[in-house]
């Protein structure tokens, strides 16, 4: 029992890693119906840059954030410059923003591979201590919880953009119907432009809260990207909560699949949880049917 | 006989990669490269059938080739007296297998799950085959070490039995495209409602698309297998899967040749990049970024058309080099009518029918009541006019008629069968056929080849025997098209009939549009604003087409706004205003009515 | 009519390899209204959108809104120059509340302005109570005649100086199509200049200064509303021209 309780609390935490990412992605995709396959490599090339900032550089920890959201931010612009934007136009049935993300994804995926050379997956030491924490039975990380508490805080705040600030509102309208906010004064180029933005700064903060869970190892971009887009899809498309929630489930699924199954095998854990979610509520457990066509 | 350049150029790639061996003899190392590049090639052709032809995006074509290497890899670790005739087997029955395990849930959803989900499994396979005993874990599985497995094929006779398979595989793609399932697997690409219009179910057709890509793909992983003696899981690494897209994108997604020649092009590079090898994603990463914006045909496909001649143009043939005589009696002199062609093409009459009848149909979407409790009943032979302002719900009326959308109340009766709640194939089976208010046709396909869409659902015959040519499916291919070549006539487009549907003026593709629906033999006809924007000319062949169509005693309902052609030819009229019947009756009785009179701009005409 | 705040000289236009529009002239001063009727079809719609900035096709022509040239502005440049169109199909931002929806019309970066937020949604407030009524309802659960207040209601959240209506009262009752003209009248009085696209030529010609009937993408009659109302001359050259 206390070993369930503890995969589930571990579940949670690590759902919280998979959280950062969704959020990242669900911004970029609430405004522009990109679903954008780099975002993985984004934050893998985030925690790079955690690593090379805090454990070559010895910068300080502040300084090393402001620098993984800077770089993080500068690539998430430059892909939605040349990979996305000249097809925001051509309408929903076009897929080659699917081909163009997935390309630039391989693309930074390489330059990082290269850049990081035949170094193993390094940790990044974590600001915080190294101590567990109990409580009871359970025994979680300092640092799974500032990735926990960071996805809440995460989320809360981008709830109330979407709710109470006007360019919450035009992202949205962006997304729902690109021509009705063109002729309110609202540029879908410049809205697609502050969802890479803001996607790009989400991206950052979740590479630098995770670089000390988990270790700075280039072949991971595409499995987050992968990880993301299954806590969306359970989740819902497009609703913040659906995201939150479905990237907690996907933690407490893996862990409880580790648990009872066998942990080399915990990728499979996300393609049955997909596959389940996607049978029984085929829009996730926050989506509506809507979302579905886009 | 513009159309063979494509099956040429794969002769011609054929005959190169055949006379490799003759140009650098002994080069074993050089032998062995394109041995992987062959049958990685074949995964690359299969893809193209999901993806270039049905357009399904599918990423994870190393997974599938994966599973197909280890099934063969493992048959000889089990029995080794197989050889690779048996192995292929195995491939391509576990590998058909696993595309349908895969496709039942990831077509289900439709839009991008697919990708997502084949993209995982790009990523999954390797992972579990790394860690699973069976598979050999991180190590794979070596045939060399196995002392029993003695290799029929080696050397240059393997080469070139890989280069004649890859090269036969090639040609049955092609061959596939040619035929009834290609055309159904073009529909699909277009969305799931133009099929479902002419009877074909959506969500199998994109399976079938989906298993069959598969087997290129297994047959693939048994040569992979043999030719290079071992399976492991950096054999199909999910970077494996992109470069596959990759090559398809470059080469040119939906031609014949494009996977070929784009999967020599990358994986060639790719074996033969040297030291170069470790940036081989920035330059493929960057060529695929280049070709999905600028160059979305592919290397295949911009020649081709660069070249005058369109890329999916050896799908027109000319009615006379398929033989289909002209139809008879058009002597001058003796030419029959316009209605007395539609009449012809629907004849024998269907069997008498109680047409269509809708009874309290109701559907809201959010808070907007589109359609409330509407009833119509559409009487064999003859034409009821559906009208009113836009917004007023004809359109959804008519989509959920075709079962696009449910109801939530009402009933749809069809030649008395219950029609509502079944899903839009099986609707339009009962023998409603429609059109659409924004046409939807197959861009790349002839006018003739559009209207055999629809005549392959009346002259069945087996999709093996059409692709395959046997005798059965040649017989029924022809009759098809010689009936689509009737209808094309019976519209007035006979002569049009290998031009292509996309370099078409808009009242030609409204009109291609009836045609189609005409093919299926209907017993129930919905034309969806069939008048707007054609000329007078076209007005009057259309009017002539209606009379046609009820002379046959086939129902017409006709939403439509020119309110004079819609009171020329209709017997009743139903108003709509906002989702309800504003005013219904016969057309005379509508037409002298003062709230309809009150409520439209052009009801005073 | 010199004075005019929006011309429109010689306006081509279509969509994909359609021309709908073929070569309009059109002016409207402020305080103006400015009827268009005319079949479905005959490119109304195109004509609206062509001038605000909304091009899915070939385009020719100038449109000069206070004498500056705006021909190759696109929609959203259009927009916050002062020049609103709301499109037909009250189209309504649906997962957006009502209040949501019309602050999101109140583009806050202009340079220009006349009214503040809470100015214009006063504004919106007193044209159409029941928006202040529903401000927390999800837009897309609002009947067809509420969501066109909302459509019209963000519009005029930018204080446009030409608005551009498109069939406001399509699939509409009779009631809210009485607001919605009361609306626009009190529009004009504060000196809004307004080009309608309306389908009833009853309402289009008691309702404008001045009427344009459209054929075939083409000017067929144009004159004072009030003369044409009384002339019958619009509604024989539709009963012709509907044959």
């Amino acid at each position: 029992m206390s070993l369930l309780l503890n995969a589930i609390v571990t579940g949670i935490a690590i759902g919280a890693v998979y959280g950062l990412i969704a959020m990242a992605y669900s911004v970029v995709f609430v405004a522009t119906r990109v679903f954008n396959l780099a975002q993985g490599d984004l934050v893998m090339v985030g925690v790079l840059v955690s690593f090379w900032a805090i454990e070559i550089r010895h910068w300080p920890q502040v300084v090393a954030l402001l620098v993984v959201i800077g770089v993080v931010c500068a690539l998430s612009l430059v892909e939605e410059r040349i990979a996305v934007r000249p097809f925001l136009g051509r309408g929903v049935d076009d897929i080659g923003w699917f081909i163009s993300t997935l390309a630039f994804g391989l693309v930074i995926a390489t330059i990082a591979t290269n850049l990081y050379g035949n170094r193993p997956p390094l940790p990044v030491a974590s600001p915080l201590t190294k101590d567990a924490i109990r409580i009871g039975s359970v025994t979680t990380t300092p640092q799974l919880l500032l990735a926990f508490a960071t996805l809440v805080l995460v989320t809360v705040l981008l709830e109330l953009f979407y709710r109470r600030t006007w360019l919450g509102h035009a992202l949205r309208g962006t997304a729902e119907d690109r021509e009705v906010a063109a002729l309110r004064g609202i540029s879908a180029v410049r809205m697609s432009r502050i969802a890479f933005l803001l996607g790009g700064v989400i991206a950052g903060l979740a590479a630098f809260v995770i670089a000390p869970v988990v270790y700075a190892d280039v072949s991971l971009g595409l499995s987050y990207s992968i990880k993301g887009f299954v806590a969306l899809a359970v989740g819902g498309f497009g609703s913040t909560r659906g995201a939150l929630a479905g990237a907690l489930s996907l933690g407490v699924a893996e862990q409880v699949f580790d648990l009872y199954a066998d942990p080399h095998y915990e990728l499979l854990a996300a393609l049955l949880l997909l596959l389940v979610v996607l049978t029984v509520r085929p829009h996730g457990i926050f989506g509506s049917a809507k979302a579905r066509t886009v | 006989m513009s159309a063979r350049v494509e099956l040429g150029l794969v002769a011609l790639i054929g005959i190169g990669l055949a006379l490799v061996p003759v140009v650098a003899p002994g080069d074993t190392y050089l032998l062995n490269s394109m041995q992987y590049v062959l049958a990685l090639a074949m995964v690359a052709v299969g893809l193209n059938i999901v993806t270039g032809y049905a357009g399904l995006l599918s990423l994870g074509p190393g997974a599938i080739f994966a599973v197909g290497g280890y099934a063969a890899a493992l048959l000889v670790e089990h029995h080794h007296s197989a050889d690779l005739g048996l192995m292929c087997l195995v491939s391509l029955v576990v590998s058909a297998l696993c595309g349908a395990v895969i496709g039942i849930p990831a077509l289900r959803i439709g839009g991008f799950y697919l990708a997502m989900v084949t993209l995982f499994l790009a990523l999954l396979v390797p992972v579990i085959a790394g860690s699973w005993d069976v598979t050999g874990g991180t190590t794979g599985i070596s045939l060399v070490s196995i002392l029993d497995f003695t290799p029929r094929w080696t050397g240059v006779p393997l080469y070139e039995l890989t280069t004649g398979v890859l090269i036969a595989v090639t040609v049955l793609s092609w061959l596939l495209l040619r035929s009834r399932l290609g055309r159904r697997l073009l529909l699909i690409a277009g969305g799931d409602e133009l099929p479902a219009s002419l009877g074909v179910r959506p969500y199998s057709t994109k399976l079938l698309a989906f298993v069959l890509s598969a087997l290129p793909a297994g047959l693939g992983g048994a040569f992979y297998v043999y030719s290079q003696q071992f399976m492991s899981p950096q054999s199909a690494s999910a970077n494996l899967s992109i470069y596959l897209v990759a090559a398809c994108v470059i080469g040119g997604l939906g031609t014949v040749a494009g996977p070929l020649v784009g999967s020599l092009l990358v994986l060639c590079l790719m074996q033969f990049l040297g030291g170069l090898q470790a940036h081989a994603g920035i330059y493929f990463g960057i060529a695929l970024i280049v070709f999905a914006l600028g160059l979305p045909k592919g290397v295949v496909g911009e020649a081709l058309e660069a070249g005058g001649r369109d890329w999916r143009g050896l799908l027109r043939r000319t009615a006379a080099e398929i033989g289909v005589p002209a139809p008879a009696g058009r002597a001058a002199g003796n030419q029959p009518s316009p209605v007395a062609r539609a009449r012809a093409v629907l004849t024998p009459a269907p069997a008498a029918t109680t047409g269509l009848r809708v009874l309290g149909a109701s559907r809201a979407f959010g808070g907007v009541q589109a359609v409330a409790g509407v009833d119509l009943a559409v009487a064999p032979g003859t034409v009821h006019g559906l009208i009113g302002s836009n917004g007023s719900g004809k359109t959804t009326l008519l989509n959920l008629i075709s079962g696009y959308y449910a109801l939530d109340a009402g009933e749809i009766w069809h030649d008395q069968r219950r029609v509502d709640g079944l899903p839009a194939h099986v609707v339009a089976r009962t023998g409603l056929a429609r059109t659409f208010q924004t046409p939807k046709l197959v861009e790349g396909l002839s006018l003739l080849d559009n209207v055999v869409c629809a005549t392959s659902q009346v002259h069945p015959c087996s999709a093996a025997s059409s692709v395959l040519r046997l005798p059965g499916g040649v017989r029924a291919d022809r009759a098809a098209r010689e009936r689509a070549l009737e209808c094309l006539d019976a519209v007035g487009l006979a002569d049009r009939a290998d031009q292509l549907a996309d370099k078409q003026s808009h009242g030609v593709r409204r009109t291609l549009e009836i045609a189609r629906a005409l093919a299926v033999a209907p017993a129930t006809l919905m034309l969806d604003e069939p008048a707007a924007g054609l000329s007078e000319a076209e007005l009057e062949q259309l009017r002539e087409v209606i009379d046609g169509v009820t002379a046959a005693g086939v129902g017409v309902l006709l939403i439509e706004h020119n309110l004079a052609f819609v009171f020329g030819c209709a017997t009743d009229v139903t108003v709509l205003h906002q989702g309800r019947c504003l005013a219904s009756g016969p057309a005379d009785e509508v037409r002298s009515d003062e709230r309809v009179r009150g409520s439209f701009l052009g009801a005073m005409a | 009519m010199s004075a005019a705040v929006l011309q429109v000289r010689g306006l081509s236009a279509g969509y994909g390899r359609m021309t709908v529009v073929r070569d309009i002239d059109l002016e409207v001063a402020p305080g103006e209204a400015l009827a268009v009727v005319g079949r479905n079809g005959v490119g109304k719609t195109t004509l609206l959108k062509a001038i605000a900035g909304v091009r899915a096709g070939s385009n020719s022509g100038q449109v000069l809104l206070d004498g500056a040239d705006v021909s190759r502005a696109p929609a959203d440049t259009m927009a916050r120059r002062g020049l609103a169109l709301v499109p037909e199909g009250h189209r309504v931002f649906g997962g957006l509340t009502v209040a949501e929806n019309l602050m999101l019309g109140f583009f806050p970066w202009r340079r220009s302005r006349t009214r503040s937020l809470e100015e214009s949604l006063a504004r919106v407030h007193a044209l159409f109570p029941i928006l202040a009524d529903f401000a927390d309802r999800p837009a897309a659960a609002l009947s067809g005649g509420q969501q066109q207040m909302v459509a019209l209601g963000q519009a005029l959240m930018a204080s446009p100086r030409v608005l551009l209506v498109d069939e406001p009262s399509a699939g509409l009752a009779q009631v809210v199509i009485a607001e919605i003209y009361a609306a626009l009248r009190t529009l004009r009085e504060s000196g809004t200049a307004v080009v309608v696209v309306e389908q009833n030529l009853d309402i289009a010609l008691r309702q404008s200064d001045r009427c344009l009937l459209v054929d075939n993408g083409r000017v067929v009659v144009a004159g004072r509303s009030e003369e044409l109302l009384v002339s019958g001359e619009l509604t024989e050259t539709i009963h012709g021209g509907a044959r």
